[in-house]
């Protein structure tokens, strides 16, 4: 076996010193009632060529975002990654070694991370950020229990313009331990009712929590919330980070624990992961955050270095405890995240986000135009790269024809749709050019119109 | 390489007004953005200004500071460093694979769908269990889907059960998973021979005991010869068995797990399954159950019906969703190639290569360190630096020392119960000749312990930096570059 470098003989040999007759002979004293009589039923080994025939296989079965045009986003968003990312990260001092408790011999994951958190906590105009949690959801969850573990409270107000899946993920993760209790949509702006906000704050809440743009795609009023919550902490989650190069950060409008996904930042839909949970932080609440930080030191020579830092919170030496239980997170997907955003700068991002912003009102304004579709919200002027639209029933050939021509018009949402009309949550990012927009709207309109 | 010892700049510092590394198309779309209310909109992005080629030379130099599995011997115990085979880099990196949208829709993602089906297959094939989950992103979050599914299941039988008995061998991640997911601790001590004694157990044992969370082999690198009559007391006061599965790779193709009387294992794929740690995740932690704690697993469960494959979003007792999507497809995908391609002819002798080189070591070096448990041990042995000690040199000192032979330490200070632990485990990776190196090395920093201790003290040398200073970090906390320049 190509992987396994010990010999037949080299074994016999090592086996003979020890003293033992065979390899079972070091394993003895497992009970015998355990002990596996006949090999695992796995199929036979493969070689290189059978594995790339029996993937290559199966991708087919798969539809790609290479070979459709897709309006799919609702927490995965497609957007041109540069080359230099898999390049770079595919670099295997990177992507071979574990996490970095050796500093003297991962200044490169440790600069690489150092570099990651001061980006990202710039890109949400926050203090500190962290070196990455498993994904957006996780870091939401991981979010709220940090509010209440500041607060000391256990309502959590979590708005409607979350994305569902984060919503069940907070509840998975405080089921038992907190009251969460929802802030519904103002019906007409796609937005956070801040009326509904103002009834519902009281004393017993740990923090209220919003997503900016919201799962709906509109852009919430960070200020006017932060105004409206003065005694209670304010947790963000941006899953489009791409936003940022355009709109303010959250620390801008005084959001005291800002978290979100990255996988927008260099990393590919890849059915959904690994992605990159990011997590952002006041400096005052630097003690109560989950997952690994990363500092600025020196060494003995006094020469500028980087190390793991603040490990007392975490869960190898604190144990029960740690502020999280997490131990391994994506930091493969942070280099990531870091080279992307090396790669664009100050000024790509920002191209970035205008592009999306551009192209997403250009099709809205195209789309809404279509007899039979209307805006979802209509007093929505604020949205980035998402927004939904909703589409007269009885034109419902419409999805399988546009899926026959493998056009994917964006994420069916159920729970909007009523009896009369479909709802859709469209996006659109930098990789839909003109033509291709035209084109999905011209297909649509043959149909509608 | 030269570049390794000279200092980076950080990308702030190499940051030039007016530099891009990128090309985007130009768009023909009128810039509706400029109509964006003011209040919205930020002034500055707060990130640097490079070319293409300072980009790849930055991060390739940062690169050269780094040591990975390709670079040397990695004998971290608990960890398993082992090689990262290249192919599941491509198999992963395949357009259909890469870029599939996670909510295209079932009849969209067949091929994924299946490779998520095949791997539960397999893994519950090798482990012995009915029924898994390949959701959590690591073996922590796995082991708090685990306690999640504790609670669920005796909330279900109207039990009160309020606390988790925790060997003092564990992982931290144990008891941390315990309290996220409310429950108490209960510490309980491993015997004098270094594996949990049943008669223990069985006093600790009480109806407020929800579950015992057990290593196996534990974090000392042996088996725990007493499972079948510690999983029986717990059975028989109701309790639940978990059981952390990151030392699997002792155990391929030699034990299933389940007939061990374990309830629920969380696999790291990370480690077993040869899955990259790229300096720390992602990884991802499936986590097999037995057939009555099934209705409570994590949705999106991926199910077979005919030669139809589905992704089933709601069940009516399931603990609820982890995280975004349906774990970490991408990792998945690797560790399904590694499975195929160790194949049944090969899948045992990994385990079986990996226990002789554990043991190969143990038994060459156990007159130069203090062997604490002197029994064959499995995929890892522990020393301590009891002898060295004697001439003021720790267990630090000596795993900043390797660091100078060009081998990476291994884990050290853990199991907390063993005082200067280095535990090491070579994996199954590693040739004889590999092996007879690393045990010099060993050999002659124990001679210099006793003869020139003040060279171990004073490692490393030969390193990128000299030795860290972690005290500092914590002392003037500096977490962005930002922080520097004010």
């Amino acid at each position: 076996m190509k992987y396994i470098p010990l010999t037949e003989n080299d074994k016999k040999e090592i086996l003979a010193e020890l003293g033992k007759k065979n390899t079972a002979d070091l394993y003895k004293n497992i009970p015998s009632e355990l002990i596996l009589g006949k090999p695992l039923d796995i199929p036979n080994a493969m070689s290189e060529d059978e594995l790339h025939e029996y993937f290559n296989a199966l991708a087919s079965k798969n539809t790609s975002t290479k070979d459709t045009l897709s309006f799919l986003g609702a927490g995965s968003y497609d957007h041109s990654i540069p080359s230099i990312v898999n390049h770079l990260s595919g670099r295997s001092e990177f992507y071979t070694s574990y996490t970095p408790y050796q500093p003297e011999i991962s200044q490169g994951t440790l600069q690489a991370l150092f570099e990651f958190q001061s980006m990202i906590a710039g890109l949400f105009s926050m203090d500190v950020a962290n070196a990455s949690m498993y994904d957006g959801a996780m870091a939401a969850a991981e979010a709220v229990l940090m509010a209440h573990r500041i607060s000391k409270k256990t309502t959590v107000l979590l708005s409607e313009g979350i994305h569902p899946h984060v919503r069940e993920t907070i509840k998975t993760y405080t089921r038992g331990l907190l009251e969460l209790d929802t802030l519904p949509i103002h019906k007409d702006k796609g937005i956070t009712d801040h009326t509904t906000l103002t009834k519902k704050l009281n004393d017993s809440v740990a923090c209220v929590v919003v997503q900016y743009p919201n799962f709906f795609g509109s852009i919430e009023e960070l200020e006017e919330i932060r105004k409206l919550t003065p005694h209670t902490l304010l947790v963000t989650v941006t899953l489009e980070p791409t936003s940022l190069g355009l709109l303010k950060g959250p620390g801008e409008c005084g959001v005291d624990i800002a978290c979100g996904e990255g996988m927008s930042l260099g990393i590919p839909l890849q059915f959904g992961g690994p992605y990159v949970g990011l997590f952002t932080a006041k400096e005052e609440y630097v003690r109560q955050m989950p997952g690994r930080l990363i500092g600025l030191t020196k060494d003995a020579d006094s020469n500028r270095s980087f190390c793991i830092t603040l490990s007392t919170r975490e869960q190898h030496i604190r144990r029960e405890k740690a502020t999280s239980n997490i131990c391994t997170n994506q930091s493969l997907c942070a280099l990531r995240v870091a080279i992307y955003l090396a790669t664009l700068g100050k000024q790509g991002l920002r191209e970035v986000a205008q592009q999306n912003y551009d192209n997403a009102h250009y099709a809205y304004d195209r789309l809404t135009a279509i007899k039979g579709i209307t805006t979802l919200f209509h007093n929505n002027a604020h949205f980035f790269n998402e927004f939904g639209i909703a589409i007269r029933k009885e034109k419902n050939e419409l999805f399988s024809l546009l899926k026959q021509k493998r056009i994917f018009p964006g994420f069916i949402c159920p729970e909007l749709s009523t009896k009369d009309s479909t709802s859709l949550i469209v996006n659109v990012t930098e990789k839909h050019s003109k033509e291709k927009i035209d084109y999905l709207i011209e297909t649509m309109k043959k149909v509608m119109e | 390489m030269i570049t390794a010892k000279l200092q980076e700049p950080l990308l702030s510092e190499l940051s030039q007004a007016g530099k891009q590394a990128y090309t985007l198309r130009k768009s023909s779309i009128k810039e509706y953005h400029k109509n964006l209310d003011g209040k919205f909109t930020r002034t500055d992005v707060d990130l640097p200004e490079l070319s293409e080629v300072e980009v790849v030379r930055h991060f390739t130099r940062l690169s050269t500071k780094n040591y990975g599995v390709d670079t040397g011997m990695y004998p971290l115990g608990s960890c398993t460093m082992k090689y990262n085979p290249k192919i599941n880099e491509d198999i992963a990196a395949k357009e259909g694979l890469a870029y599939s949208h996670p909510l295209f829709g079932e009849e969209q993602a067949q091929g994924s769908l299946e490779i998520i089906y095949t791997l539960q297959e397999l893994l519950k094939t090798i482990t012995g269990f009915s029924h898994i989950t390949l959701n959590p992103m690591a073996g922590a979050q796995a082991e708090l889907a685990g306690i999640l599914i504790t609670r669920a299941y005796f909330e279900d039988k109207k039990e009160k059960r309020h606390t988790i008995l925790v060997p003092d061998l564990a992982h931290g991640t144990n008891p941390a998973s315990a309290a996220l997911g409310n429950f108490k601790t209960q510490e309980i001590k491993c015997g004098k021979q270094g594996i949990l004694e049943a008669s223990l157990v069985e006093q600790y044992m009480t109806n407020d005991i929800a579950a015992l969370m057990i290593t196996n082999p534990n974090t000392l690198g042996l088996f725990e010869e007493e499972i079948l009559k510690i999983t029986k007391i717990v059975h028989d006061h109701g309790g639940l068995v978990y059981m952390d599965g990151a030392n699997l790779n002792a155990l391929l193709g030699i034990t299933k797990i389940a007939p061990m009387g374990v309830d629920l294992m969380h696999i790291n794929l990370h480690k077993t399954f040869s899955t990259p740690h790229g300096g720390g995740g992602p990884g991802a932690g499936p986590l097999c159950v037995n057939e009555k704690l099934s209705p409570y697993l994590p949705i999106p469960l991926v199910t077979k019906n005919g030669t139809t494959y589905s992704l089933i979003t709601e069940t009516k007792k399931s603990i609820g969703r982890m995280g975004l999507f349906q774990g970490n497809f991408g990792i998945l995908v690797r560790a399904l190639t590694y499975i195929l391609s160790l194949g049944n002819e090969n899948i045992k002798k990994v385990s079986e290569a990996a226990i002789i080189a554990a043991n190969y070591i143990k038994e060459h070096l156990k007159n130069d360190y203090h062997l604490p448990y002197t029994k064959d041990c499995m995929h890892e042995c522990i020393f301590t630096d009891k002898f060295q000690k004697e001439n003021g040199v720790t267990t630090l000192n000596i795993a900043k020392s390797l660091l100078d032979y060009g081998i990476h330490p291994p884990t050290v200070y853990f199991p907390l119960v063993v005082s200067g632990a280095l535990m090491i485990e070579p994996t199954e990776c590693e040739s004889k000749r590999n092996l007879d190196h690393f045990i010099s090395v060993m050999k002659e920093l124990a001679a210099d312990a006793k003869t020139n201790p003040d060279k171990l003290k004073n490692a490393p040398r030969e390193t990128p930096v000299k030795r860290v200073d972690e005290v500092n970090a914590v002392k003037n906390l500096v977490l962005t570059w930002k922080k520097i320049i004010s």
